[in-house]
């Protein structure tokens, strides 16, 4: 797996963050932006492990 | 920012040091590269504040979606920044322009200082966010500089054109920040200290090319170009502050043409031994592979004004767009943004509700002129046919927006990491608790060297002179009303000055370098040459700051 695609893919779930806090806790929906805090997490994990567990062919 | 509850004391102060130290330590000292560090620089911030700073989660998150709204912003001009440097690199245009160059001067020291400091200034006089680095770059690159000094040079030939650049962007935010009793003189003293950085850009980078050699054979153009960028903006400042860095910048950059016609600039640079700048360190090799690039490439597919199509497009542009009042005005009009609530933390910090926060025009943004320019460019050259003359001469290479996602995805992983690493700590209460550190302990004189540090401080975690002016101006200010013996002139002019040097160590900006320049992964090499820079031309600004204030 190419790491750019990993990357991208936890850009993704960063970027997705924002709208889902934003409207989550101005909405007072706590589902929403617990969603987005579990992206921000999870997306930002990601980078950090790539340089353990992905090679690039 | 100024809340009495906020913990600071040497814990809270050490402690909040440490994200920004993590990040340090990982990208210089242990040369993680910059997507894989930025996170670790976002969680480290986010453990201190749950642990240390009493943040409430929900303040955390809402804090850090901040920072993926602000990093959005930088975002917008790396990828299309990355766009037109792929535009014009697949066109052959790179190769076009160094050759098309080489008939007017062959002078390398020229070129390079042309390149990475009078050009980087001229655009970051009309389009900041990081532009003239991703732009300049891959052209140094084309020039024969190393991938590493390609995106150093720039870095600290551009700083100081941050806080009057784009448009005085910096000193428009800090007039809405900070109440200022005479923004003349304040204009006019920060200037004074930028003139600092100008001088300092210009004999770095003619000794980071050549040493010593290379400074004596530079001299008369630094001498010109530092009068023109610093000198000029001084005055200018008196007329306009917010043309003073445009119209400065633009006046060195058309002296160019002059200088290259002076034979000491127009023939090759003689007595420079080392060049540890350039891929080759022998120039004659280096001529010699140019040769043989040309002999194995043929011609170029387009000429020179052809090549420098992208820049001249990206200017207009530009100016069309910004320099109008009224232009400005109607497509400034056009915001979007989303909001967020007033969240605390337990030490009573309270970061108010916004909305929209932060909001995003995107006709005055220089990433919409960046894709313009990339579009016009590229309808320009397929209609030539450049690229598919350029490709037979060339191995098959990737598409352009595969090639686009390698070179982007990274910076803009790296950037999100900064970003929401810089909005926890001020949501938390960690940059107020550093900054207040130093002005609590520091006596007057101390103080107004130590002000241009704070300024620096603030650039490098949100890689912006106007970000860092807009966290830092408002605790200047009250330092200066608390303190007996300190001037609002040289005090905010020192943190605008800070903010403007802190740029050449921003690691947003040192990624959208890495990005064009082809050498991810190599930022805390390039931080290795940036930082001691940063940290030479603050102290001789901590220390004109000092002397400003008894003036």
């Amino acid at each position: 797996m190419r790491t750019v695609m990993v990357l991208g893919a936890a850009l993704v779930l960063m970027l997705l963050a924002f709208p889902l806090v934003s409207v989550g806790t101005t909405g007072d929906a706590d589902a929403l932006w617990w969603i987005g805090a579990a992206l921000l997490v999870v997306g930002g994990v990601i980078p950090p492990l790539t340089r353990y567990v992905i090679r690039d062919d | 920012m100024d809340d009495t509850q906020l913990p600071v004391d040497v814990l809270h102060w050490i402690a909040a040091l440490v994200p920004l130290a993590v990040l340090l330590l990982l990208l210089v000292v242990l040369r993680w590269k910059a997507p894989e560090a930025g996170p670790i620089g976002m969680f480290t911030a986010a453990a201190i504040a749950l642990l240390l700073f009493r943040t409430p989660f929900e303040t955390l998150i809402v804090g850090g979606a901040r920072g993926v709204w602000d990093a959005l912003f930088i975002l917008f001009v790396v990828w299309p920044a990355l766009l037109l440097y792929r535009v014009v690199e697949r066109a052959g245009a790179f190769a076009a322009l160094r050759n098309g160059i080489e008939r007017y001067t062959r002078n390398e020291l020229f070129l390079v200082m042309g390149f990475a400091w009078v050009f980087a200034s001229f655009l970051q006089g009309i389009a900041g966010f990081g532009a003239p680095i991703a732009v300049v770059a891959p052209l140094l690159v084309a020039l024969g500089v190393r991938p590493l000094f390609a995106v150093a040079l720039p870095l600290i030939g551009h700083a100081w054109a941050n806080m009057f650049g784009t448009l005085a962007v910096g000193w428009l935010a800090t007039l809405r920040v900070v109440e200022l009793e005479d923004p003349t003189r304040v204009a006019f003293e920060t200037a004074i200290l930028l003139w600092i950085p100008s001088i300092a850009a210009g004999f770095s980078i003619a000794w980071l090319y050549g040493r010593g050699a290379a400074v004596r054979a530079a001299l008369p153009m630094i001498l010109v170009i530092a009068t023109v960028h610093g000198g000029g903006q001084l005055l200018l400042t008196l007329w306009d502050p917010v043309l003073s860095t445009f119209i400065a910048s633009s006046i060195a950059l058309l002296l160019l043409y002059p200088l290259s016609r002076w034979k000491r600039y127009s023939e090759p640079a003689e007595g420079i031994e080392r060049r540890p700048a350039m891929k080759d360190e022998d120039a004659d090799a280096t001529a010699r592979a140019r040769d043989e690039e040309i002999e194995h490439e043929g011609e170029p597919v387009m000429s020179l004004p052809m090549a420098l199509l992208p820049y001249a497009v990206l200017t207009v542009i530009s100016i069309a767009a910004l320099v109008p009042d009224r232009v400005e005005e109607a497509l400034g009009g056009v915001e979007v943004g989303l909001a967020f609530p007033e969240v605390s933390t337990n030490y009573g910090l309270v970061t108010e509700a916004e909305d929209p926060y932060s909001p995003f025009a995107p006709f005055t943004h220089p990433g919409t002129f960046l894709l313009l320019s990339a579009i016009v460019v590229w309808i320009v050259y397929r209609t030539k046919g450049y690229y598919e003359a350029y490709a037979e001469r060339r191995d098959r290479e990737a598409g352009l927006l595969a090639s686009l996602a390698d070179d982007a995805v990274p910076a803009s992983v790296a950037i999100v990491g900064f970003l929401v690493m810089s909005t926890v700590m001020e949501a938390s209460g960690q940059t107020a608790v550093l900054a207040q550190g130093i002005a609590e302990v520091a006596p007057p004189t101390i103080f107004a060297f130590l002000s241009t540090w704070i300024g620096v401080l603030g650039a490098f975690m949100t890689s912006s002179n106007t970000a860092s002016n807009i966290l830092f101006a408002p605790l200047q200010q009250d330092t200066v009303v608390a303190l007996e013996g300190l001037r609002q002139p040289p005090i905010i002019g020192a943190q605008s000055t800070g903010g403007a040097i802190g740029n050449a160590i921003a690691p947003a900006n040192v990624v959208l370098g890495t990005g064009t320049a082809g050498n991810v992964g190599e930022e805390g090499e390039i931080l290795r040459r940036t930082l001691p820079w940063t940290i030479g031309v603050a102290v001789l600004v901590g220390l004109a700051t000092v002397a400003l204030n008894a003036w």
